[in-house]
């Protein structure tokens, strides 16, 4: 199945590119596709707590709804992953 | 929202007038407007321009709490800041720019930042409250503050290009700690951001607190509104409460 991603904010910044199609199996999680990436060690940080879960502060968008790391995957949909953002 | 109205005069009719004939705004949104006082936490990139529109809209008082002396590097967003003002309190130089715009507007200038210690009285004096923060532990306080008070809440904040808004509503929408239940890791509080950007979150929020203090349209409250400037995309995104969440959980 061909996934897209798409990065905002701070994660972009880390992932080093704005958006990406990968291809993953039938079955993947949103979670083990995240983990499966392969952005250096900044981007897990950002995403990823000492544990390997998904940071509650990251907002998982897939086809535009919220969704949970647990999420199975479809093909040819659509994640957003949005970092933190502040005033100043 | 509550607010106590308050009567115009003539000098406000004439003033106010071209936005009295907005539909669901009118004289009765002008007057609970003109009752209304907001805290702004910080009046940088986002709360500067901010606080500009709350004050040419006629909004009553404001209350900007912002440490801190003008620096360089504010001067890229920062509107309500001046190359005259180097070195001098940002509060203050915001008060005097926005008493130019609208010498109606009661200001207090507080020259400090938002904290666990002082936000409970400062929500307290208030009818709503801006986030405009680049510090998240002040951010919390302000929202842990504005649960326990019923007060409502524009969220706003940016990054780079991108900007997003949303209204809390405490016990109807996600609180901010729903959205960011912990401190997130490796924040700095300086960042990359063009001051139009800021400014366009700030207009949006201006836009989220003037339609809930005077009554009328439909806010963003339960939503994220997310926009991309870069290709000018804008998202709405469903802001879901967290069971359990520390702060609102209870309510």
């Amino acid at each position: 199945m061909k996934i897209t991603f798409v990065y905002f904010a701070q994660i972009r910044q880390k992932a080093g590119v704005e958006t990406e199609t990968v291809a993953v199996a039938d079955g993947t999680t949103l979670h083990d596709a995240l983990q499966a990436m392969d952005h250096g060690t900044g981007f897990r940080e950002l995403l990823f707590d000492g544990a390997g879960a998904v940071r509650a502060v990251i907002l998982l968008v897939v086809n535009g709804l919220p969704a949970a790391p647990e999420r199975v995957l479809k093909d040819g949909d659509s994640v957003q992953i949005f970092s933190p953002v502040a005033g100043g | 929202m509550r607010v106590h109205p308050e009567a115009l005069n003539e000098e406000e009719r004439a003033t106010y007038e071209w936005q009295m004939w907005i539909d669901g705004l009118g004289e009765t949104g002008q007057r609970r407007l003109k009752g209304a006082t907001a805290l702004v936490s910080r009046c940088g990139g986002l709360g500067g321009p901010l606080c500009y529109h709350l004050a040419s809209a006629g909004i009553g008082g404001l209350i900007i709490a912002h440490a801190g002396t003008v620096q360089p590097s504010d001067l890229n967003r920062q509107i309500l800041m001046t190359h005259d003002g180097l070195g001098q309190s940002r509060v203050e130089s915001a008060k005097r720019r926005l008493l130019e715009l609208n010498p109606r507007l009661r200001v207090e200038a507080v020259s400090e930042n938002i904290t666990e210690a002082n936000a409970g009285a400062l929500v307290g004096r208030a009818d709503i409250v801006f986030d405009c923060a680049p510090v998240f532990a002040e951010r919390f306080a302000m929202n842990r503050a504005c649960v326990q008070q019923g007060k409502p809440m524009i969220e706003a904040g940016m990054f780079e290009m991108e900007g997003q808004v949303t209204t809390i509503i405490p016990e109807e929408t996600p609180c901010l700690a729903c959205l960011y239940p912990e401190e997130p890791p490796a924040w700095k509080r300086q960042f990359p951001v063009l001051g139009a950007v800021s400014a366009m979150a700030a207009a949006i929020a201006a836009v989220e607190g003037i339609k809930l203090i005077a009554g009328f349209g439909k806010t963003l409250a339960g939503t994220l509104l997310y926009y991309d400037s870069r290709d000018m995309t804008f998202q709405r995104i469903p802001a879901v409460r967290r069971p359990g969440c520390a702060v609102c959980g209870t309510k």
